[in-house]
């Protein structure tokens, strides 16, 4: 970490944010992952370590518990046909 | 009753029981082929797995084969798996006209011997050998036995129950056949047999007893009487365990025996390790878990409480889950949807998953189903290349579960979750529509860039199934906005995430190394829709312009694009020494280790 992501992961397009925990680019744009690596080389160690703590940060949320309480508002959702 | 008649509903049972095919397709085959034997219509050829099996009389295994083509579906799926490990020598003794030395043969890299010992029968499988044009097969006109000699063998029209004559034996035809044993076999060809299936008609222990030094050096062995006590010893001592029967939908090696009972097997202690790497779950054999189930049961008696104390802490209350019965109608359980799927188990009153496919052929990851109530569905599949509108190249792996719906119907849930917008979600709406108290959720797993290039007649497709769906999930923003484009109300989608469990994550610590810092690594299937081949194009000009280069670049995933490696050589991107490749699936294994100081993990430079 920092993470460099391709804007075609759908992953990385909600993940990521520019100069918070990484950096995102296409990979078929000319020029696009050269920005992203011009960047994350030229960082000081502070900022890198500030990134990296807020790529863990970020995903600290997504665990299996959290995916699966998405499916049971979805069912939630299907049987009352309202959002929980 | 006939003993044509007798054979007619033998057969007719045994389709009814088969793992290999349908009921419908399996009777229908079945009169097809008593239409034939009436006509006379012989010679004929019929289908084994990828060989053509020459048959000219009726009777034996060939009735299996016209109605069930692998009709020993288990122990055939095991042996195919087995091979496709390596180069691996397999023998088959009383290979009758050659069904699994066919299947065998199959893969191009094993190593093949048939003996069969009844000289009729030897031609048969000789003739389906050259008719396949298979290379890798040595075929031995053989009885296998104890000692060297002649045996007395039965000349019996139904090729299958030839079988050795025993000074018991009331008289009838028979013939005369020249015996060796196993060993000196296996050190006249110069082979060390892996994997053997013995079906010899009652002579299996006098086979066995012929192994001499090579009795432990076998990995499994198939064997027909695999449970008597005879056999058994002989197994035991020689350090195999079992005898176990084979699973192919749930993976599991263990005392469960087949609805159509199949040979057991045995495995030597040795070989047990490396078939769980395989993913294979291996439970006790036959004898043991008989013993362990009275040990149990007696335990339970003394004392009743400690069954519900045993429960896990982290299971919710009964009362907490919601009361639903549902069913997940999704490919497979991959390593990252498994603790999602189990923890939606323990919130929900019951959760069953039927599942196309134990494992998609192209991923390598190990079968987990722990904790989780699985069956694999009779299913069809096709594998299409197509290309994506950037010009790579994308392979679908197309899954067709023709028996969702009845299995639905069987079930009755409350609640349907169907993943993808195929085949198998056109049964969950047919269910919904019929009963329509129960609630269908879909799961959509693309996004806006995975969809580009659909047209508008697969957008029509998923427009209807969607409109049918209570609740659609989607894995992000960037599939709800794609579902909101065909026309789906943002009332009723719900955005879940991809999920693992970041705790093994933690322990890597977060500060590096000035030297650490440098070290790029990618993560994802190394694959051309993932664009790395980009990639390194540009992470080469850039090179070149700042001439400097990281400390190591390294490319972690699953199948293997060679031109992404070879791109990353030829333009200089990592010196010798300097790069790390590791094609494997599981991360948490080389974080520990390997990438310990610290890594910049890319996890994905495009989407398939």
């Amino acid at each position: 970490m920092p993470v460099l992501g391709s804007l075609y992961s759908q992953a990385v397009d909600e993940l990521i944010e520019d100069g918070v925990n990484g950096w995102r680019f296409y990979p078929d744009h000319d020029g696009g992952a050269r920005s992203a690596l011009d960047h994350i080389f030229h960082l000081k160690e502070t900022e890198a370590d500030a990134m990296r703590e807020a790529a863990r940060q970020s995903i600290r949320h997504l665990t299996p518990e959290f995916a699966a309480q998405c499916f049971v508002r979805a069912i939630r959702l299907a049987l009352d046909g309202v959002r929980a | 009753m006939s003993a044509s008649m007798a054979h007619f509903l033998n057969t007719v049972v045994q389709i009814t029981r088969s793992d290999s095919v349908g009921f419908i397709p399996g009777i229908s085959k079945h009169l097809n082929w008593q239409l034939r034997k009436a006509l006379r219509l012989f010679p004929c050829e019929l289908r084994i797995s990828g060989s053509v099996m020459a048959v000219d009389q009726p009777g034996g295994v060939a009735a299996l084969v016209n109605a069930m083509g692998e009709y020993d579906f288990n122990n055939m799926q095991l042996l195919r798996l087995l091979l496709s490990k390596g180069n691996r020598t397999f023998v088959d003794v009383g290979a009758n006209i050659g069904s699994y030395s066919l299947i065998a043969s199959e893969t191009p890299n094993a190593k093949v011997v048939s003996i069969e010992p009844h000289p009729r029968t030897f031609g048969a499988l000789v003739e389906n050998i050259r008719k396949n044009k298979r290379q890798n097969v040595t075929c031995l006109n053989l009885a296998l036995s104890q000692q060297e000699g002649v045996l007395e063998l039965t000349n019996l029209r139904e090729s299958s129950i030839n079988r050795i004559v025993s000074p018991r034996e009331a008289p009838g035809p028979t013939t005369w056949v020249q015996a060796k044993p196993f060993h000196a076999v296996c050190n006249e060809l110069g082979i060390t047999p892996d994997f053997i299936k013995i079906d010899v008609e009652g002579h299996e222990r006098e086979v066995l007893d012929g192994f001499g030094e090579w009795e432990s050096r076998a990995k499994i062995i198939f064997i027909e009487g695999g449970e008597r006590a005879t056999v058994r010893d002989w197994m035991h001592r020689a350090g195999f365990e079992g005898p176990y029967f084979f699973q192919f939908k749930r993976y599991q090696l263990g005392a469960e025996k087949q609805a159509r009972p199949e040979d057991p097997i045995f495995v030597h202690k040795s070989f047990l390790p490396q078939l769980q790497s395989f993913g294979i779950r291996i439970g006790p054999p036959l004898l043991e878990a008989d013993r362990r189930n009275s040990q149990v049961t007696a335990v339970r008696a003394v004392d009743d409480t400690r069954s519900v104390d045993a429960v896990p802490e982290t299971c919710p209350a009964p009362r907490d889950r919601i009361p639903v019965k549902a069913i997940l109608l999704t490919n497979c359980v991959t390593p990252y949807t498994l603790p999602v799927w189990q923890k939606l188990t323990s919130s929900l009153m019951s959760l069953r998953l039927l599942l196309s496919t134990p494992m998609e052929t192209d991923r390598d990851w190990e079968r987990n189903w722990d904790g989780l109530d699985v069956k694999v569905q009779r299913s069809l599949y096709a594998r299409r290349n197509r290309k994506h509108e950037q010009g790579f190249t994308v392979t679908d792996h197309l899954h067709f579960p023709y028996d969702s719906l009845p299995l639905l119907f069987r079930y009755s849930p409350d609640v349907v979750i169907s993943a993808q917008l195929g085949f198998r979600t056109l049964q969950a709406v047919l269910f919904r529509m019929v009963r329509r108290r129960s609630r269908l959720v879909v799961l959509v797993d693309g996004s806006e860039h995975t969809e580009k290039g659909i047209g508008p007649i697969r957008t029509q497709w998923r427009r209807t199934l969607l409109r049918a769906a209570d609740a659609v999930v989607v894995i992000g923003a960037s599939g709800a906005r794609y579902l909101e484009r065909i026309g789906i109300p943002s009332s009723k989608i719900i955005q879940a995430f991809q999920a693992t469990d970041p705790t093994s994550f933690y322990q890597i610590p977060l500060r590096k190394s000035a030297e650490a810092a440098k070290r790029l690594l990618y993560v994802g299937r190394l694959i051309e829709g993932k664009g790395l081949e980009y990639f390194v194009e540009e992470l080469s000009d850039w090179l070149e312009r700042i001439r400097a280069r990281p400390a190591s670049c390294g490319l972690l995933g699953m199948d293997r694009c060679e031109a992404s490696f070879n791109s990353c050589q030829s333009r200089g991107v990592w010196k010798s020494g300097s790069s790390a490749t590791f094609p494997t699936t599981s991360f948490q294994s080389i974080t520990g280790k390997r990438m310990s100081a610290s890594s910049r993990p890319w996890p994905t430079l495009g989407a398939s």
